[in-house]
C-alpha cells in the first residue's frame, strides 16, 4: 500500500516537473524580458504619455493643472495659423530631399562602381559629408551662404551669376530650398554606399547577355540595374522618409524654421509649442497627429503593395 | 556560483543606474557636510564675465570653505530649455543667470524664491536702481536680482557720417530716414542696422513701441493684462506708425535689404566691421568694436525718438529657485556676484549698481538711459516674443500692410495672454 502511494506521488511530481520544451520557452521569455522592459520604458511609456497628454491641458507653467480637454488641443493645432504651411513644408522637405538624395546617391554609386583609377580613395572621400555632425555641417553651410562674408555668395557674384550677394537663408522664397540642398549634400553618401554594395552583387553575366542582345547602357540601367536595386531602394527610401520627415536639427541649426515660418516643418512646430510656448498639450497633439500621418501613409503603401501582389497572383 | 555571479552583476548594474539618477547638488558620500550650490550661467567662452566670475567664485569658496559652487556654462537657448525642464522634473539648480524675458514664465511657474526678506536685510540694497528692483517685484515680492542692465544707445561710426557730410547722429526717426539715402549715396554704405530675427528683434520692437508711447500689454485692476491697440484707434494708429517706420527704413534704403533677416550676430559683426553707419545696441559691443579697431571712430548717443524718448532696458537677472535646499548660501553667492569685484570687472558700463559707472565714452554715452528704459510686461512672453518677431518679418519680408500687422499683433498678444490665464476679465468679457 505504502509503495503504491510513493509511486503515485513520484508520477505526479514527474507530471508537474516542466518538460524540456516548457523549460526552453521559460528561458526564452527570460531572455526576451530585458528587451520587453526596455521597450516598455523607452518606447511604450513615452508614446502613451504623449498620446495621453494630447487630450489634456498640460502647460509647463501650470504643473498642477492638466484637466481633460478632449480633442480641443487637436482642433487648436489644426486651426493654428502656421499649421497648413508647416504641413506642406514637411511634405516638400521630405519628398524633395529623399528624391534628390536617391538620384545623387545612385549616380555616385554607378560612377564609383566603374573600374577607374583611385576608386578606393573616392569611395572613402564620398562618405565624409555623412560623418560630419549635423550641427557642424549646418553652421558651416550657414556661414558659406551668408551674404556679407559667405564664400558661396562671393563666388556667385564673381562668376556673374548674381548681381549682388543674396541672403539664401534669410528670404522666405529660398530658405527651405537652401536647407534641402544642404540636406541632400549630407545624406546622399548613405545611399551611395548602400546602393554600391547592392550594385556589386548584380551578376556580371546578365549585363554581358544584355549587351550581346544589343541593349545599350541606358537600356541596361533601366532594365537590369534599377529592377535589381528595387528591394534595397525601397528599404532606403522608406527609412529616409521617416528620418527626413521627423528631422529637427538641420532646420533648427540653419534657420530655426524662419524667416516668418517659411522653413518651418511639423517637428519645428512641435518644439515651438513645447519649449517656447511651454504648451505640452499642443505639442503632444501635433506629435500624435504626425504619428498618425506617418502610420496612414505607410498603411496606404502596404495596402497598395498587397493589392498589387494580389492582382499579380490572380493573373 | 553562476547564479551568485549573475546576481552580483545585476546588483552592480542597478546600483550604478540608481547612482546616475541621484539628485544633483546633494553631497556625495564621503564629502562631509559640504554644501554644493548648482550655478547655471551662459558666460561667453573667454569673456570677461567668465574670467571675473570664476575668480569671484574662487574667493567665495575660500571665504566659505563649507560651500562648493558647481558652475555649469551653457548657451542661452540651452539654459532656458534646461531650466524649464529641470523645474518640471523638480531638479532645478540653486541659482541661474538668465534673460529678463524669462522672468514672468519662471514666476508664473512659481519656481522663484521670494528674496524680499534677504534684500531688506542687505546693507547695500540702496545701491541698486529703484526702477530695476520694481521691475523684478511681483505683488510686493522681490523674485530676482539684476546681474546687468543691457540699456540700448545709438552707436554711430563717426567716419561714415563725416564722409556723408553729416554733423552728427539723428535725434528723431524722421532725421534717421532722411539721412539714409544721403549716407548710401555718399559712402555706398547703409545708414542703419536692425535685427529682424532672433531674441533681439522683439527687444528692438518694444523700444520703438515705447518711443511711440505704446505698451504691449497694460495691467488691469485685477492684476491681469490686455493689449488695447484694437480697442483704441489712436493706439492702433501709433502701432501702425511703428511698423510703417520699419517699412520706411527698407523702402528709403536706410537698411540693407539682407539685414531684414539679420540676427544679433550679423547686426553686431557688420557694425563692428564698419559695414554700416549706425545701430541701437548695448555696451557688450565694447569688446567687439575694440577688437575690430574702430573704437576711435565711435560715437554714442540716445536712440532716435519719435513721440517720446525711450530705449529698451534689458534687465538680465539672477534667479534663485524656490526648491533650493540652501537659500541663504545661494543669497550669499548672489551678493558676491553683485559685489564690487565682479561689477567693476565685468559690468563696468552695465552695472545695476548706482555706484559702478566707469568713465569715458561708454559710461557717458549710456548715462541716464536707465531712467527712460522700457521693459517687457510681467506676462508669459514665449509666444508673444515670437509673434513680435513674426510681425517685423511680416512687414519687411512679406510686405504686409503695417496696419494689418499692428492689428494682428494686438490680437495675438491677447490670445497668448488668454492661453496663459493672464488676460484681464473685461477683455475676456468683451470678446
Amino acid at each position: 500500500m505504502r509503495v503504491s502511494v510513493e509511486k503515485d506521488a513520484e508520477s505526479l511530481s514527474r507530471k508537474r516537473r516542466p518538460t524540456r520544451e516548457v523549460k526552453a520557452k521559460q528561458i526564452a521569455y527570460m531572455f526576451v524580458l530585458p528587451a520587453f522592459l526596455f521597450f516598455l520604458v523607452i518606447v511604450a511609456y513615452p508614446l502613451v504619455s504623449v498620446i495621453w497628454d494630447s487630450f489634456h491641458d498640460k502647460n509647463l507653467l501650470n504643473t498642477g493643472d492638466g484637466r481633460f480637454v478632449g480633442l480641443a488641443n487637436y482642433v487648436e493645432v489644426i486651426r493654428s495659423e502656421y499649421f497648413v504651411q508647416a504641413f506642406v513644408n514637411t511634405g516638400i522637405w521630405t519628398i524633395v530631399s529623399v528624391a534628390g538624395e536617391y538620384i545623387l546617391g545612385i549616380v555616385a554609386a554607378l560612377a564609383l562602381a566603374q573600374r577607374i583609377r583611385g576608386r578606393a580613395i573616392f569611395r572613402g572621400i564620398i562618405i565624409i559629408p555623412w560623418i560630419v555632425p549635423v550641427v557642424v555641417a549646418g553652421l558651416t553651410w550657414t556661414w558659406m551662404l551668408t551674404p556679407d562674408y559667405g564664400v558661396l555668395n562671393s563666388w556667385l557674384v564673381k562668376l556673374g551669376l548674381l548681381d549682388e550677394p543674396y541672403y539664401f537663408l534669410g528670404e522666405p522664397d529660398t530658405a527651405l530650398l537652401s536647407i534641402i540642398i544642404v540636406n541632400i549634400w549630407r545624406s546622399f553618401p548613405f545611399y551611395t554606399i548602400t546602393l554600391l554594395a547592392a550594385l556589386q552583387s548584380i551578376p556580371r553575366d546578365i549585363y554581358e547577355a544584355a549587351a550581346l542582345d544589343g541593349i545599350g547602357p541606358v537600356g541596361r540601367f533601366f532594365k537590369i540595374t534599377l529592377p535589381q536595386l528595387k528591394s534595397v531602394s525601397i528599404v532606403l527610401i522608406m527609412i529616409h522618409i521617416i528620418w527626413t520627415a521627423i528631422n529637427f536639427d538641420f532646420i533648427w541649426v540653419m534657420t530655426e524654421g524662419g524667416p516668418v515660418h517659411s522653413s518651418e516643418t511639423l517637428p519645428i512646430m512641435i518644439y515651438r509649442f513645447a519649449m517656447q510656448e511651454l504648451n505640452i498639450g499642443l505639442a503632444s497633439a501635433l506629435a500624435s497627429l504626425m504619428l498618425a500621418f506617418m502610420i496612414i501613409g505607410f498603411m496606404m503603401y502596404y495596402l497598395y503593395i498587397q493589392r498589387k501582389s494580389g492582382n499579380r497572383g490572380g493573373m | 556560483m553562476k547564479k551568485c555571479l549573475t546576481l552580483l552583476m545585476c546588483s552592480m548594474i542597478i546600483a550604478s543606474l540608481l547612482a546616475a539618477c541621484s539628485r544633483n547638488g546633494e553631497p556625495v558620500s564621503g564629502s562631509g557636510d559640504q554644501i554644493i550650490l548648482d550655478f547655471w550661467t551662459a558666460w561667453g567662452p573667454g569673456s570677461k564675465e567668465e574670467e571675473i566670475g570664476l575668480k569671484v567664485i574662487e574667493t567665495f569658496e575660500k571665504e566659505n570653505p563649507d560651500i562648493k559652487v558647481n558652475v555649469q556654462v551653457m548657451t542661452f537657448d540651452m539654459l532656458y530649455d534646461n531650466i524649464i525642464t529641470s523645474i518640471n522634473a523638480g531638479n532645478a539648480p540653486d541659482i541661474s543667470w538668465g534673460l529678463g524675458e524669462w522672468f514672468s514664465d519662471l514666476n508664473h511657474a512659481d519656481a522663484l524664491l521670494d528674496l524680499t526678506p534677504y534684500f531688506h536685510e542687505w546693507e547695500e540694497k540702496d545701491l541698486i536702481y529703484d526702477n530695476v528692483i520694481e521691475a523684478l517685484t511681483v505683488n510686493g515680492k522681490l523674485k530676482a536680482l539684476p546681474n546687468y542692465l543691457g540699456n540700448r544707445a545709438l552707436l554711430y561710426n563717426k567716419d561714415i557720417l563725416h564722409e556723408a557730410g553729416l554733423d552728427g547722429p539723428p535725434e528723431t526717426w524722421d532725421e534717421l530716414l532722411a539721412m539714409g539715402p544721403i549716407i548710401k549715396k555718399k559712402t555706398g554704405k547703409y545708414a542703419f542696422g536692425i535685427s529682424g530675427t532672433g531674441v533681439r528683434a522683439p527687444q528692438e520692437l518694444i523700444m520703438y513701441l515705447a518711443q511711440n508711447d505704446l505698451e504691449l500689454a497694460v495691467q488691469a485692476e485685477e492684476g491681469k493684462f490686455k493689449n488695447t491697440w484694437n480697442e483704441n484707434p489712436d493706439e492702433l494708429e501709433r502701432a501702425t506708425e511703428v511698423f510703417r517706420f520699419y517699412n520706411d527704413l527698407l523702402e528709403e534704403g536706410v537698411i540693407d535689404p539682407n539685414g531684414r533677416s539679420w540676427g544679433h550676430q550679423e547686426e553686431d559683426t557688420n557694425f563692428s566691421l564698419g559695414q554700416y553707419a549706425m545701430v541701437v545696441n548695448g555696451t557688450w559691443m565694447e569688446d567687439t568694436i575694440d577688437e575690430a579697431g574702430v573704437i576711435d571712430n565711435l560715437g554714442i548717443a540716445p536712440p532716435p525718438k519719435n513721440a517720446s524718448e525711450a530705449t529698451y532696458l534689458e534687465i538680465s537677472p539672477y534667479y534663485i529657485f524656490k526648491d533650493t535646499d540652501h537659500p541663504e548660501e545661494a543669497w550669499e553667492l548672489m551678493k558676491a556676484m553683485l559685489g564690487d569685484e565682479y561689477q567693476q570687472g565685468a559690468n563696468l558700463y552695465k552695472s545695476p549698481r548706482i555706484d559702478v559707472k566707469g568713465e569715458g565714452l561708454w559710461a557717458e554715452g549710456y548715462d541716464g538711459l536707465t531712467e527712460i528704459g522700457a521693459v517687457f510686461p510681467q506676462v508669459s512672453l514665449g509666444k508673444i516674443t515670437n509673434d513680435m518677431t513674426d510681425a517685423v518679418g511680416r512687414v519687411l519680408l512679406l510686405e504686409e500692410n503695417p496696419e494689418k500687422t499692428a492689428s494682428w499683433l494686438g490680437e495675438e498678444i491677447n490670445k497668448s495672454l488668454e492661453a496663459n490665464g493672464q488676460l484681464s476679465e473685461d477683455a475676456v468679457r468683451s470678446k
